[in-house]
């Protein structure tokens, strides 16, 4: 009953996204100036207008591209006449394998943080995490990332000085990253599999390759895990201190149960779900939101592409990023509400 | 659960009592810093007469002095241009600030009550905004910009109002509707079945009536605190979007396309051009959340990765 | 004034005293506990909420609250002191030596696992050498509280129980421990009349099929009555008077326990009537009687000296100025 109410909700949900996408781009006259410029005769705006189909009512012209959409054709771009389905099969992997180091990097200080935050408020350790939740809600990411290329790949390279006293010398250092212009540093990238570098590189056996890969995505990854990390953090904080405040916990203790024991059977596993929904969302949400970081560091991924087509004033190229980040979203929403199912006994009756 | 000593706990709550208090007292401050930079930005050079302070017209270039150091002329540097950092960074508080609020305002207001009527009503219209607000949140905020100014960037419809600015403003209302009518309706919806609703009703108190005097009242602590948050968060989109060069267009003063200025210069070294810009937005986002308790609240998953 | 240990005694806690920091300051809801327990003997304990029933049993286990702790007083078990126990020690003692039964049932159960990992865990926490899979021990645990289909139990997660249902498995969980004492904190308040009768029923028997102590507490003197031999009263943080469950009924000697009495009226279903004044607030220490304000028999020495404290003999001990015997 529950399932069947999210699929017919996802559904209606996944055709207004379509639809509300197709209506901002599309409805104004825009594309057309926008592709050809003001000064086009008359004859030449109608013929390319008939071309493009946009002389058919809108319902119409909704209907072409929702079918054609429907066998994975977005269009093609104006400017490098490459199928825009082409191009996003190839940026796509790019985006999600940063976004999916994001996550790596959330799991590794928001959610430890979180934890113990929630095991003892007012500690030391929550304080961190606290200070650094603060931090990442105030920076921009694109600004912080500009921040980390310019500290750790343009200085170290250029401290060099001596320590008077003890006649030492400081530096000069090789950089800590790469120069941020994308995945890779003029390597050829390895044979596509999954689209991973980091995966493809370790599918094909090349060590070398798949350490370069990481270097490059560790940049990215930090700077959108230390802006996209705070609500994780105060998530499982609050997950962990409800659940550690149970009457369950409590009688747990009382049937001499261990403090590890009851911290891993009760404490975490009660406080997952919330954790676990929020960071399947927060993937959903950054492959169309982390644009401004792919900008930043080059990154070839669908936002630095959608950014591109803004720029070409390559409509069908904006359109069909945003479809589908959002129908990625929504489709992530929809897997939550599976986990959830799959975890929680309480919702599966 | 028994490792505490009594003196530990209390020191821990004192700090937890002394400590956000100090901390919240300063970011007001700070904030109310701010809000001054953004009344006397316009007036900024008339200023600099009376204050020993370096101010320059912030649109006038000087190609004698581009991209040079900060220092005691340009106390932040000048950019690619020759234009002074520090009195472009203080004329921009007045922009980000101004079109934060408007955009929020008008959002957050439709979402508010929209929220109140949906709470109100309940049933099939209830379902529909809550429809309309999972749609609205499935678009990653700057990809919905990006398909506005698509869409709408190179109309001139909106008459003498700057066009980027206008197309700002309504991604602002359009990110901030579902957070407000979501956060309406959660106060709401539970009041709806209240017994001095109910009352209300009985006596003839129509729906808006209702909606005004008995609703509105209640949700006013809840509004007030998303207020801060969602202007802090509106500041971040704004930059962003300036930043990829969407909204307000160069050389007109804004943090995110000044930053966007500095984003090739910082590789050759040329920090300052775009860090302070930048840092200018840290204070309004980090002061704008002093003033919410409740800061975990900030709309979900990578609320603020603008 | 706090005396050893009682010979014989299972469990005694003398002059036990709590205090919680909370962010409106510090609480103080146990002021001086002083309480014995016998091998095998039922006690009860009663008073009105807040009275610090729940944190005396609480203080027991050591469990405490986030900022409580236990700041005074003892607790021994046998003839160990429960408050020196190290964490090995201490989770040895908790369920296998003592175990609770909780107030709501549902929530004390993990809503996130079965019934059978429950009771399997507490069994494996408690008993170092099995002869058999434990999941046989917790079938058994469930026939022996009369679960006509202990199997179908096992499987189910505790959203899927009514709470009479719920509260005999925690006290399967309990009595799974093997404890020679268990904690009961009013733990039929919230199933409905018919279901309150079955479960204490249960409860009674298969403690006394054990051969375990209980300690009982309740709001509600009748349910206490039904199954306490020795009943304990308490009011602000204190035991104010202990004594057998015929003394205590017939001819209580303080005057609280008196009120307490003509409130629920035994014989009858009345409606139970209310002792005037207020219930004091535990933010404050009570160094003299925290009844006096309501107390009818209030005297001059009341509000000047300490409680004095009166051991009448037969376990009969009482804390008021009045003493034994006045009438």
């Amino acid at each position: 009953m529950f399932l069947a109410n999210r699929v017919v909700v996802l559904a209606v949900v996944l055709l207004a996204v379509v639809m509300i996408g197709f209506t901002i781009t599309r409805s104004t006259g825009t594309p057309l100036y926008a592709s050809l410029g003001v000064a086009v005769s008359e004859a030449i705006i109608e013929q390319r207008a008939e071309e493009m189909g946009l002389n058919e009512p809108i319902v119409v012209q909704f209907w072409t591209y929702l079918t054609h959409l429907l066998q994975g054709d977005l269009g093609v771009s104006r400017i490098s006449r490459i199928p825009v389905a082409e191009d996003i099969a190839l940026k796509l992997p790019a985006t999600a394998e940063m976004v999916f180091f994001t996550l790596v990097v959330s799991f590794i200080w928001a959610i430890p943080l979180g934890v113990r935050a929630g095991l003892r408020p007012g500690g030391r350790l929550a304080k961190l995490g606290e200070g650094m939740a603060q931090f990442g809600v105030s920076v921009p990411a694109f600004w912080l990332g500009l921040l980390f290329i310019f500290l750790l790949y343009f200085l170290p390279p250029r401290i060099n000085f001596v320590i008077p006293v003890i006649d030492l010398a400081v530096g000069p250092f090789p950089p800590l990253f790469p120069p941020p212009l994308g995945r890779l540093g003029g390597v050829d990238p390895p044979a596509m599999v999954t689209g991973f570098y980091t995966v493809d590189a370790l599918i094909a056996g090349d060590f070398r390759l798949a350490w370069e890969a990481l270097w490059h995505l560790i940049l990215p990854a930090v700077t959108l895990s230390l802006t996209s990390g705070p609500p994780l953090f105060r998530v499982t904080r609050t997950a962990v201190s409800e659940a550690l405040a149970s009457p369950f916990v409590e009688a747990a203790y009382s049937y001499g149960l261990g403090r590890r024991t009851v911290l891993i059977r009760d404490v975490l596993r009660n406080a997952s779900p919330p954790v676990l929904n929020l960071a399947a969302m927060t993937f959903g949400y950054l492959i169309g939101g982390g644009v401004l970081v792919e900008v930043v560091f080059s990154w070839p991924g669908i936002g630095s592409y959608a950014v591109w087509g803004m720029d070409n004033s390559d409509y069908d190229v904006v359109l069909a990023v945003v479809i589908i980040a959002a129908v990625i979203y929504v489709i992530l929403y929809f897997i939550v509400d599976l986990i959830q199912f799959a975890m929680d006994p309480r919702l599966r009756d | 659960m028994t490792t505490t000593s009594p003196r530990r706990e209390r020191r821990l709550l004192a700090r937890a009592l002394v400590g956000p208090t100090v901390g919240i007292t300063i970011r007001r401050s700070l904030f109310f810093f701010m809000l001054f930079l953004a009344v006397i930005g316009p007036w900024i050079e008339t200023i600099g007469q009376w204050i020993p302070m370096p101010v320059y017209d912030p649109l006038r270039p000087d190609p004698f002095n581009p991209v040079s150091p900060p220092s005691a002329e340009h106390w932040f540097g000048t950019d690619t241009l020759g234009l002074d950092i520090f009195t472009r960074v203080i004329v921009a508080t007045r922009v980000d600030f101004t079109l934060a609020l408007i955009g929020v305002m008008l959002g957050g207001g439709l979402g508010c009550l929209a929220g109140a009527w949906a709470s109100y009503r309940r049933g099939w219209v209830d379902m529909i905004a809550l429809r309309i607000v999972e749609v609205v949140q499935s678009f990653p905020v700057l990809l919905l910009g990006i398909a506005l100014f698509a869409a709408l960037g190179s109309l001139e419809i909106f008459g003498p109002v700057d066009n980027g600015m206008a197309v700002l403003v309504i991604a602002i209302s359009l990110v901030n509707f579902p957070l407000y009518l979501r956060q309406v309706r959660s106060v709401l919806l539970p009041l709806t079945e209240a017994e001095f609703v109910q009352a209300a009703k009985c006596a003839g108190l129509g729906a808006w009536g209702i909606v005004w005097h008995h609703f509105i009242p209640n949700a006013r602590g809840q509004i007030l605190a998303l207020f801060p948050l969602t202007c802090a968060y509106a500041i971040q989109i704004i930059a962003g979007l300036s930043f990829i060069g969407l909204g307000i267009e160069p050389p007109n003063p804004e943090w995110g396309s000044m930053i966007k200025t500095g984003a090739t210069l910082i590789v050759q070294g040329h920090w300052w051009v775009s860090v302070f810009p930048g840092a200018f937005i840290v204070l309004s986002v980090y002061s704008l959340t002093g003033f919410s308790a409740r800061s975990e609240t900030l709309v979900g998953p990578g609320g603020t990765s603008a | 004034m706090n005396s050893g240990p009682a010979d014989g005694a299972l469990l005694t806690l003398s002059g036990v005293e709590v205090t919680i920091n909370t962010l409106s300051g510090p609480v103080h809801p146990l002021q001086g506990v002083d309480l014995e327990v016998f091998p095998g003997e039922t006690v009860g304990l009663v008073g009105e909420s807040g009275c610090g029933k729940s944190m005396t049993l609480r203080s027991i286990l050591r469990l405490m609250p986030p900022g409580g702790a236990i700041t005074g007083g003892t607790v021994e078990w046998q003839d160990r002191s429960v408050l020196d126990l190290d964490t090995d020690e201490l989770q040895t003692y908790r369920g296998s030596e003592v175990a609770m039964i909780y107030q709501n049932p549902v929530t004390a159960l993990d809503p996130m696992l079965s019934v059978e990992r429950q009771i399997v865990d507490a069994f494996k926490a408690n008993r170092e050498v099995l002869d058999g899979a434990p999941e046989e021990f917790a079938r058994e645990a469930l026939r022996d509280l009369e679960f006509g289909n202990p199997d179908a139990i096992l499987k189910r997660y505790p959203h899927q129980l009514s709470g009479g249902m719920a509260q005999r498995v925690n006290i399967a969980l309990a009595l799974a421990c093997g404890p020679s004492l268990i904690l009961a904190d009013e733990p039929t308040t919230g199933l409905d009349m018919t279901t309150q009768v079955r479960v204490l029923d249960l409860l009674e028997q298969q403690v006394h099929a054990r051969n375990a102590a209980l300690l009982f507490i309740s709001h509600d003197l009748r349910a206490v009555a039904r199954v306490a031999r020795n009943i304990g009263i308490m009011y602000a943080g204190r035991v104010v008077e202990f004594g057998p469950r015929e003394r205590i009924l017939t001819e209580p000697s303080h005057p609280y326990a008196r009120a307490l009495l003509e409130c629920v009226d035994l014989r009858t279903d009345e409606r139970p009537r209310s002792i005037p004044g207020l219930v004091p607030r535990m933010t404050e220490v009570y160094p003299l009687c925290a009844f006096r304000e309501r107390c009818v028999s209030r005297m001059a020495v009341c509000d000047e000296e300490p409680l004095p404290r009166h051991e009448l003999g037969g376990r009969r001990r009482l804390l008021c100025h009045l003493g034994p015997g006045h009438d």
